[in-house]
C-alpha cells in the first residue's frame, strides 16, 4: 500500500508535482499514466525517498521507504534503465544490491533466470541495449522478494515478447495480493495491464478511477448508423434520452440508445438500415480528453 | 548473443513483514567492497600506484647511490630508504584522490547512485561505508607499495651500508605508516569532492588544483617582499602538509596530520550535507 498524501514539488518556480494525494491498493495493478512531463516520475522518486518533496508526504506500507529496515524486501524499485554503472557486470550490479540485506547469491542467479538475462550476466552492463538494460532493471527491482513494485516505464525499449512478459509479471505479482504501481504512457499497454488508474497532467491528478470506469465516464458510447432515409430516421428515433447527429449524406451519430432499440424503430417505421455500429470509446480518448489541456509539450496540429 | 525467454514470474505469497533479509551497517560496506571489486578503474590505478612509484623509487635510489659513490657518508639507512620509498607520495596522492572521487562520480555519471539509494536510504550510512571501503582499499595498495618500494630500494642499495635498520623500530616504520595516513586523506578528500561535485571532471579538476598548482603560487609569491604569509599559509594546503608528515620530523609530523584531518573533515564534511540535502 503506497499513500501519497499532498505531494508537492517544486523546482524553483517549475511545479513539477502539485497537491497530489492518492492511494495505491494491494491485490491490483495500478497504473500512473500521463503526458510527458505531468510528474509521474518525481512522484515515483519522492515515494522511495531520492528527490525530497516541497511539502506533503509518502509513505509505503505505513512509514516513509528510508525508515524501513528492509527496503529491497518492501519496495522493487525500477525507475530508469540506466541505474546501473555501466563498467559492472549484471551479476556484480546484482550481487551489491543483494549484499546491503544479505540476500543470497542463489536468488541473484534467481532473478537473472527469471527476467532472461542468465546469459549476459557476466557482461558489462553498458554494453547492455536498451531492453536488456530494462531486464536488469526489473531484475534488481524484484531481487528482495518485494511486497510492493514501482516500475517507471518498465516495457519501455523491450520488444513484444518482452512487453508480455512485463504484463504476466505484474498481473501475477498483483494477483499473488502484492501492490504493483507501473507508469507509461502508452495507453493500449495499460489499458491490457493496469486494473485502476492514476491519471496526472502538469503534476495534478486528473482522475483516480478503475479503467472501466474512467472510459465510462470520459468517452461516449454511440452506434454509427447508415441508411438511405437519414432524415426520416432521425425523426423516428427522436426522443427525450437520444440524440441524432447528422454525419454524413447517409450516416447518422446516435447515442442514448442501445442498437437494437435503434434497428427496432427503423423497422417499425419501414426504413431501410445499411450499416449499424456500437462505438464503444477507448482509454485512448478517455485520456485525450482527460489531458488535452495540460500537455506540457503539444505537437502542432498537422495540416 | 542471444537472450533465453524470460520465464513465469512465480506467484509467491506476499513476504512476511518481519523479512530476514535487513540492512545493516557491516551489509552496506560488503556491498561497497564488492561495487569496488567489481570495477576497473580501482584496480588500473593501483596498478599505475604501484609501477609509478617503483619507477621513481628506482631512479631516486640510482640517484642516492651515485652521490654516496663520490662522497661516502654513513648516513641514516632507515631515512635514505624512506627518502627513497617516499618521494613518488607527489604523484601518488593524486592518483588515490582520482579514484576516491570516481568511487562516487562514476555513481552519479551512471545513474547507479539511484541503485544505491534506493538499496540503503540511509545516505550518511552509505557514505560512511564508501569512504570504509576507501580506507581499506587506499590501505591495502599503500602498503604493497611500501613493501614492494622497501624491497626495491634495499636490493639497490645492496653493498652499501644502506640497509633497513629494525633496531631503530620507528624509523624503520613509522615512513610507511605515515605515508599510508597520507594516502588515505588524499582518497578521502577526493570521495568528498566526488559528493560536493557530482562530476568526476570537476572533482579531478579541484584535486589537482589544490594539490599540485595551489603549492607552486606561494613559491613564486613568496619571493616578492611582504609575501612571506603566503609561504606559511602554503604549510596548510593537504600536500605540503602530507610532506610534513611523511618526511618531516618533530612537530611537523603532528601538524602535518591535523591539518590533513581537518582539510579531510571539513570536505568530507561538506560532501555528506550535500548527499543529504540535494536530491539524488
Amino acid at each position: 500500500m503506497i499513500v501519497a498524501e499532498n505531494l508537492t514539488k517544486r523546482y524553483g518556480a517549475r511545479t513539477a508535482v502539485s497537491d497530489a494525494s492518492f492511494a495505491v491498493r494491494p491485490g491490483m495493478v495500478t497504473g500512473f499514466l500521463g503526458p510527458n512531463g505531468a510528474g509521474k516520475s518525481t512522484t515515483m522518486r519522492m515515494i522511495v525517498g531520492l528527490d525530497r518533496p516541497t511539502s506533503g508526504r509518502a509513505t509505503v506500507n505505513g512509514r516513509a521507504y528510508a525508515t524501513s529496515p528492509s527496503p529491497l524486501t518492501e519496495v522493487g524499485t525500477l525507475l530508469d534503465a540506466k541505474a546501473v554503472h555501466t563498467g559492472r557486470s549484471a551479476r556484480n550490479h546484482l550481487r551489491a544490491m543483494a549484499a546491503t540485506h544479505g540476500i543470497p547469491l542463489s536468488r541473484v542467479d534467481e532473478v537473472l533466470e527469471i527476467t532472461g538475462i542468465a546469459s549476459v550476466a557476466r557482461k558489462r552492463a553498458g554494453g547492455f541495449s536498451l531492453g536488456m538494460g530494462q531486464r536488469l532493471g526489473i531484475a534488481s527491482a524484484i531481487l528482495g522478494d518485494p511486497t510492493t513494485l514501482i516500475l517507471d516505464e518498465p516495457v519501455n525499449g523491450l520488444d513484444p515478447e518482452g512487453v508480455r512478459w512485463v504484463r504476466d509479471f505484474v498481473r501475477s505479482y498483483a494477483a499473488a495480493g502484492r501492490t504493483v504501481l507501473l507508469s507509461s504512457h502508452l495507453m493500449s499497454e495499460m489499458a491490457l495491464t493496469a486494473d485502476h488508474l492514476i491519471v496526472l497532467g502538469r503534476g495534478r491528478v486528473l482522475a483516480d478511477a478503475s479503467v472501466a470506469e474512467l472510459v465510462a465516464a470520459w468517452t461516449k458510447e454511440d452506434v454509427a448508423v447508415e441508411t438511405p432515409n437519414p432524415d426520416a430516421l432521425a425523426a423516428a428515433l427522436a426522443s427525450g434520452t437520444v440524440t441524432v447527429e447528422r454525419t454524413g449524406a447517409n450516416a447518422l451519430a446516435v447515442s442514448g440508445a442501445p442498437a437494437a432499440w435503434i434497428g427496432d424503430r427503423a423497422a417499425a417505421a419501414g426504413i431501410a438500415i445499411h450499416q449499424l455500429t456500437t462505438r464503444t470509446g477507448s482509454l485512448e480518448e478517455a485520456y485525450m480528453a482527460l489531458t488535452g489541456d495540460s500537455v506540457e509539450y503539444k505537437t502542432k496540429e498537422l495540416a | 548473443m542471444t537472450i533465453t525467454a524470460p520465464q513465469q514470474a512465480p506467484a509467491a505469497a506476499p513476504a512476511t513483514p518481519g523479512s530476514a533479509f535487513r540492512l545493516s551497517l557491516g551489509r552496506v560496506i560488503r556491498s561497497e567492497g564488492i561495487k569496488l571489486v567489481s570495477l576497473r578503474s580501482p584496480w588500473v590505478s593501483a596498478a599505475l600506484t604501484i609501477v609509478i612509484s617503483l619507477g621513481i623509487t628506482t631512479l631516486v635510489a640510482i640517484a642516492m647511490r651515485n652521490f654516496l659513490s663520490e662522497m661516502p657518508v654513513a648516513g641514516d639507512g632507515n631515512a635514505m630508504i624512506a627518502q627513497a620509498v617516499t618521494t613518488p607520495l607527489a604523484f601518488t596522492a593524486l592518483l588515490v584522490t582520482i579514484t576516491g572521487s570516481m568511487l562516487i562520480t562514476g555513481e552519479y555519471s551512471t545513474g547507479m547512485i539511484r541503485s544505491t539509494l534506493t538499496a540503503a536510504p540511509d545516505r550518511l550510512r552509505s557514505l560512511f561505508a564508501k569512504a570504509i571501503v576507501l580506507v581499506g582499499y587506499t590501505v591495502l595498495v599503500s602498503v604493497v607499495t611500501s613493501v614492494l618500494g622497501i624491497t626495491l630500494a634495499s636490493a639497490l642499495f645492496a653493498g652499501t651500508d644502506i640497509a633497513l635498520d629494525f633496531g631503530d623500530l620507528a624509523g624503520a616504520v613509522l615512513p610507511y605508516v605515515y605515508s599510508a595516513v597520507y594516502l588515505v586523506a588524499a582518497a578521502l578528500l577526493g570521495l568528498g569532492f566526488g559528493y560536493l561535485l557530482r562530476s568526476g571532471a570537476g572533482a579531478i579538476a579541484v584535486a589537482v588544483g589544490i594539490l599540485f598548482i595551489l603549492p607552486i603560487v606561494p613559491q613564486v609569491l613568496a619571493m616578492a617582499p611582504g609575501m612571506e604569509w603566503v609561504a606559511e599559509a602554503a604549510r596548510y594546503l593537504p600536500s605540503n602538509a602530507g610532506n610534513a608528515l611523511v618526511q618531516g620530523s618533530g612537530d611537523d609530523v603532528w601538524q602535518g596530520a591535523l591539518t590533513l584531518a581537518v582539510w579531510v573533515a571539513a570536505v568530507l564534511g561538506l560532501g555528506a550535507i550535500a548527499l543529504k540535502s540535494r536530491d539524488a
